[in-house]
């Protein structure tokens, strides 16, 4: 059988929390071998509960998933464990995601142990992993508590990797750490995916992070994605609004602006039709009442705006000027 | 945007301190780890102040000492730490108080932002009752619901756009950037005269993080809070900073006004941290990360502890440890280049 054409394939995922909070809605999500695909979006906008939803923490209320062709959502016991070999995670606060009673070693090595991995072969590949993400072999029998925040996320970074999965979903993977750390991890990351084929799913709120890294980026804004494309497209010919405005924000040396104004809609309550009219300087009547269905701009690129047509030429330079 | 009065009289009738001078001194502050006979210091002989309506900005990768630095101030390290050296807030020195008064001043008169807010806040009990615990533990504002209505602008002013909601949550029903967000609206819950900040806004997008610095800004701006903020972020230290102190294997290597810091940096680890920067547009692979890896704080070679990674290497390096010298622009920076008959010379 030949290999499916999506590692990660998600169809129409849609989140709500009990408390009324749609934080994901109607997404389709894509993964192929190998890629490295970016989440981009502000906090809060449903980033973590997507991921979650990738690794079976969240249940979707609809949807449908699949892992190398395989629905995600129907598996359990052995085949969701063996599936979970291959599709690993870097959570967001690895502080609390590591049990505090192992030590940093035992924590990397108990993720093979329960995948199978015999005790010889263990040792051999914790310690090439830990080395790989800078942590030195004299730190291994520390406990968590006695790192640094930045050595703790390395060491989660180590423990992902370490199953030789296929896809890896990182949330927020580099946001504690400093810049030349940031700087060695991404370019580890962009090594290991040439070297053992490993798909990531880059989730951040930070867009400099997300352009050095991903082939592929999505955007999203309170629980939708209103962007996707090439990673070069999204950043030099952005054409959703948000987009632009994200581009926009990006802080240069000696300036660091604010493009988007006002505060997101509370997601409990959202605005009718396209999600971001209300802080969109381009906001017609018929925001209100577009259906949010995706329009092609280019090969694989697609935004969610009414207006695609009549702003793609103006759009960056009043974003510019605002 | 937000609705909390920024004409709001301070908490405290206490005497707030004029402009500039000094409300916290560090002087050769020390901390080690036991670990079985032999104890490891992380922290050597750190010395700063922080001034009244200032922000001193404490820059260094990964591991060099920053926040066992912040936690050692307020003396929140573990049993196993040795801290040595001085922290005089105003008249008292906090090292040598009984640690149930060290206690009592914090949240009230020095308060932290801690690095990891997930740990900070408790999964048990709603984000709003945790908020208002500090109000009321501090006696600060009086009745129950005097408390909520203060939590609820609290909430607003650190940018949650939703704080009905959000004070009746848990914490594990937040996203990530709304558990860090509460955590400062705690630190800052009591306009607290000193201000720890380790990383605060390492998970809020530009526009959030705007909003929290200009938060600290009007805090300082209005009660004469002094602040240290911990960041890996040139461009927050650039917005912020009045003064920054670089740090290198738990030393501060470089220190002096901010402006001159970025623009003539004089250690070469300062230069290099400064080059590190991703630059919109470099792609992937294409970033400069500081070659090599800080050395462990066990295994740190003779003489200057970054010159198996500097460039700028030569035999004086390995024979001591530089000292901060007085540098042509001022500032002061702990690299042999800078040895007053070195800088005469070249
Ligand atoms: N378990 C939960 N129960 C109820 N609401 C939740 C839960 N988890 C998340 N939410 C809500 O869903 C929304 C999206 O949260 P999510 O964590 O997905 O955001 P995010 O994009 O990852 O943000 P950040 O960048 O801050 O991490 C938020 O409003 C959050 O409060
Ligand atoms: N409780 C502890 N016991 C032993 N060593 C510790 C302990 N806490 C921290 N360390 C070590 O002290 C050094 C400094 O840690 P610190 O947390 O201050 O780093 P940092 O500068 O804040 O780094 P980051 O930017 O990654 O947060 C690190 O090498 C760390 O491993
Ligand atoms: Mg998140
Ligand atoms: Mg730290």
């Amino acid at each position: 059988m030949a290999a499916p054409e999506f590692l990660l394939e998600g169809r129409g995922l849609t989140v709500t929390y009990g408390n009324g909070v749609r934080a994901v809605s109607d997404v389709d999500l894509t993964v192929r071998h190998g890629e490295i695909v970016g989440l981009v979006g502000e906090s809060g906008c449903g980033k973590s509960s997507l991921a979650n939803t990738v690794l079976r923490m969240v249940k979707p209320q609809s949807g449908t998933l699949s892992f190398n062709g395989k629905d995600l959502l129907a598996m359990h016991g052995d085949e969701l464990k063996a599936v979970r070999r291959s599709l690993q995670v870097v959570p967001q606060d690895p502080s609390t995601s590591l049990n505090p009673r192992l030590t940093i070693a035992q924590s990397v090595e108990f993720n093979l142990k329960v995948h199978g991995w015999g005790r010889r072969e263990r040792r051999a590949r914790v310690m090439e992993m830990l080395d790989r993400v800078g942590i030195p072999a004299s730190y291994s029998t520390r406990y968590p508590h006695q790192l640094s925040g930045g050595q703790l996320q390395r060491v989660a970074i180590a423990r992902a990797l370490v199953t030789d999965p296929s896809l890896v979903v990182c949330d927020e993977a580099v946001s504690a750490l400093d810049k030349s750390v940031q700087a060695q991890i991404l370019n580890l990351l962009a090594q290991l995916q040439r070297d053992l084929d490993v798909a990531f799913l880059f989730v951040s709120h930070d867009l400099t992070v997300v352009e050095h890294v991903s082939d592929r980026v999505l955007v999203m804004y309170l629980g939708r994605i209103v962007e996707e494309g090439p990673a070069t497209e999204i950043l030099t010919a952005p054409r959703h609004p948000y987009t632009q405005a994200l581009l926009a924000s990006i802080p240069t040396r000696g300036q660091q602006r604010a493009a988007i104004h006002g505060e997101p809609p509370s997601p409990v309550n959202p605005p009718s039709g396209c999600g971001f009219r209300t802080r969109c300087p381009y906001a017609v009547d018929a925001c209100a009442g577009y259906d949010n269905t995706p329009h092609a701009v280019g090969p694989d690129h697609a935004a969610r705006c009414v207006r695609l047509d009549d702003l793609a030429l103006t759009a960056p330079q009043a974003w510019r000027n605002s | 945007m937000s609705t909390f009065s920024k004409t709001r009289p301070p908490l405290l009738e206490t005497t707030r301190p004029t402009a500039d001078q000094t409300v916290l001194r560090v002087t050769d502050l020390t901390t080690g780890f036991r670990r079985g006979a032999t104890t490891t210091e992380v922290v050597r002989g750190v010395s700063f102040d922080l001034r009244a309506g200032r922000t001193l900005v404490l820059l260094g990768e990964s591991g060099c000492g920053k926040s066992v630095t912040a936690r050692s101030l307020m003396r929140l390290t573990p049993e196993r730490a040795v801290i040595g050296g001085s922290v005089q807030l105003g008249d008292e020195e906090l090292l040598t108080l009984p640690l149930a008064d060290v206690v009592r001043r914090r949240g009230k008169r020095i308060a932290l932002v801690p690095q990891d807010p997930a740990g900070a806040l408790s999964p048990l009990r709603k984000i709003g009752s945790q908020v208002s615990e500090v109000l009321r533990v501090h006696g600060i504002v009086g009745t129950r619901q005097e408390r909520t209505g203060r939590t609820l602008e609290l909430l607003d002013r650190v940018g949650i756009p939703d704080p009905q909601r959000v004070a009746g949550s848990y914490a594990h029903e937040l996203s990530g950037g709304m558990r860090q967000r509460v955590a400062i609206a705690i630190a800052v819950a009591c306009d607290p005269e000193v201000l720890i900040a380790d990383e605060p806004t390492t998970a809020l997008d530009v526009t959030v993080q705007a909003q929290i610095l200009e938060l600290f800004q009007d805090l300082q701006a209005r009660l004469g809070m002094a602040t240290l903020l911990v960041t890996h972020d040139v461009g927050v230290a650039e917005r912020m900073a009045d003064e920054i102190a670089v740090m290198y294997a738990g030393r501060i290597v470089e220190s002096g006004l901010a402006e001159t810091v970025l623009s003539a940096p004089r250690h070469p680890y300062t230069a290099a941290l400064l080059r590190a920067l991703p630059v919109p547009g470099v792609r992937r692979g294409e970033l400069q990360p500081i070659p090599g890896q800080p050395s462990a704080p066990s295994e740190r070679p003779a003489g200057c502890p970054f010159r198996t990674r500097c460039d700028f290497q030569h035999d004086a390096c390995s024979e001591y440890e530089p000292p901060l010298f007085v540098t042509d622009v001022a500032t002061h920076a702990a690299c042999d280049l800078m040895r007053p008959s070195q800088q005469a010379v070249g």
